[in-house]
């Protein structure tokens, strides 16, 4: 464990003693990996935001049960896929017609690094839609897999414990895709190829 | 692809954020006694509706312990089993290791498939009581209605104190982990009624020892899931 991870983990321990003063320094150093997390998961930004002050109440109501010495951050990533799966299931039991919401990747939130020239980055802008666009077409558990080992950058076992499945059962998922991924990225490739020797 | 976050955004989520916490009621804070307590409790609660129902029924406490036994052996050993199973069942459904986050979910299902059958292997084949030495003066249905009705009565006490120790704190596999909750709580029940019942007849103890932990399992798995989660 690093000593940013210690240092959060210490937060979460005063915390759960009963520590109010502590809450805004703890809000800090999980957020924006968190909000990230549930980004990756509800894929459009309103029900993110919603899942992740979520996520802060619960971790907050369930303070009393953290264990000693624990991974906040994972600890916090399975709570957020736990109301997100439980909202999936209501919504799956009471569908209701949302209105149009903008895409994550259209949103400040996703920004393509700054590139030499304008066509390097209209490409790289391209490949980041269609990325996000399948991440969002993927099933629900190869999508969070994939997010956790290679957006996150946890091991199998780390992931595993966070999924509630085994490591075997993780790594097939992230690779399943990451395969899915590569494919779209291939197949829109392909394409912009035949529709640039077209206009030509 | 990286998600970049905007120190504007978060700071107003902040705000959000502790405007619903001064909404929210007060949220417990770490009771480390909070299980050793409980688990006290429960064992006497059980304790004292075997003996009480044993001295309603029987007019003598635990007859299951003293009454029509093959050998003192047999039954050490099967008590011991019996033991070793509420134990270890507990201990996996409780275990909340070092990430907080439990067990693997491989041994949850270990537990919920082992436990109805390590109970039914050691109570079945050989039955530690006689068939026929049931006390003269007692009725025994060989339905078991009267050791599933107490078997449920001890499984319900355990299910309740487990879902009390574990409140909130069970974010992954929480079905599964109900589930494994129910059959901890099986255990403890067929230890019950084991220490209650004198029969010996294998189909009494098919529906008035074993199936209660199945329905035990199920209880679990369909009901403790919304109380388990954060």
């Amino acid at each position: 464990m690093d000593a940013g991870t210690e240092n959060v983990c210490d937060l979460m321990e005063r915390y759960a003693t009963g520590d109010e003063c502590v809450f805004d320094a703890l809000y800090h150093a999980l957020a924006p990996r968190l909000h990230g997390f549930c980004r990756r998961l509800a894929l459009y930004r309103p029900e993110a935001d919603d899942l992740f002050q979520e996520t802060f109440l619960k971790l907050h109501r369930a303070r009393g049960t953290y264990v000693t010495g624990a991974n906040v951050l994972h600890w916090a990533y399975a709570i957020a896929r736990s109301i997100f799966l439980t909202n999936l299931r209501y919504r799956r039991r009471r569908p209701e017609q949302l209105g149009a919401a903008e895409d994550v990747a259209r949103q400040e939130g996703i920004q393509v690094q700054d590139l030499d020239t304008p066509e390097q980055e209209l490409i790289a802008e391209n490949l980041l839609e269609v990325a996000v666009e399948e991440l969002g077409r993927m099933s629900e558990k190869n999508r969070v897999a994939y997010v956790l080992m290679k957006e996150e950058g946890l091991s199998s076992l780390e992931a595993a414990a966070i999924l509630g499945t085994s490591p075997s059962a993780v790594k097939k998922r992230a690779q399943r895709a990451y395969e899915q991924l590569r494919t779209a990225l291939d197949i829109d490739e392909v394409t912009d190829c035949r529709s640039n020797h077209g206009t030509a | 692809m990286e998600p970049h976050e905007v120190p504007a955004a978060r700071g107003r989520r902040l705000d959000a954020i502790h405007a619903a916490l001064l909404r929210d009621p007060a949220a417990e804070i770490r009771a480390p006694r909070r299980r050793w307590t409980t688990l006290g409790v429960m064992t006497l609660l059980a304790v004292a509706v075997v003996v009480i129902a044993s001295l309603l029924v029987y007019d003598r406490p635990a007859v299951g312990l003293s009454f029509g036994i093959r050998s003192p052996v047999t039954l050490l050993a099967a008590l011991g089993a019996l033991l070793l199973l509420v134990v270890g069942s507990s201990a996996i459904a409780l275990h909340r290791s070092r990430s907080g986050l439990g067990v693997s979910a491989g041994t949850l299902v270990a537990a919920v498939v082992l436990a109805p059958a390590i109970y039914a292997a050691v109570v079945l084949p050989n039955p530690v009581h006689l068939p026929d030495a049931v006390p003269r003066w007692v009725d025994i249905s060989p339905w078991g209605v009267r050791c599933f009705f107490i078997a449920v009565i001890v499984g319900a006490i355990a299910l309740a104190g487990f879902t009390r120790i574990l409140r909130r704190a069970v974010p992954v596999a929480t079905r599964l982990r109900a589930a494994t909750l129910g059959a901890a709580a099986g255990a403890w029940s067929g230890l019950a009624v084991f220490a209650f019942c004198p029969s010996g007849d294998q189909h009494h103890l098919l529906y008035g020892h074993v199936l209660p932990i199945l329905v035990l399992i199920l209880l679990g798995s369909l009901t403790l899931g919304s109380r388990l989660r954060p």
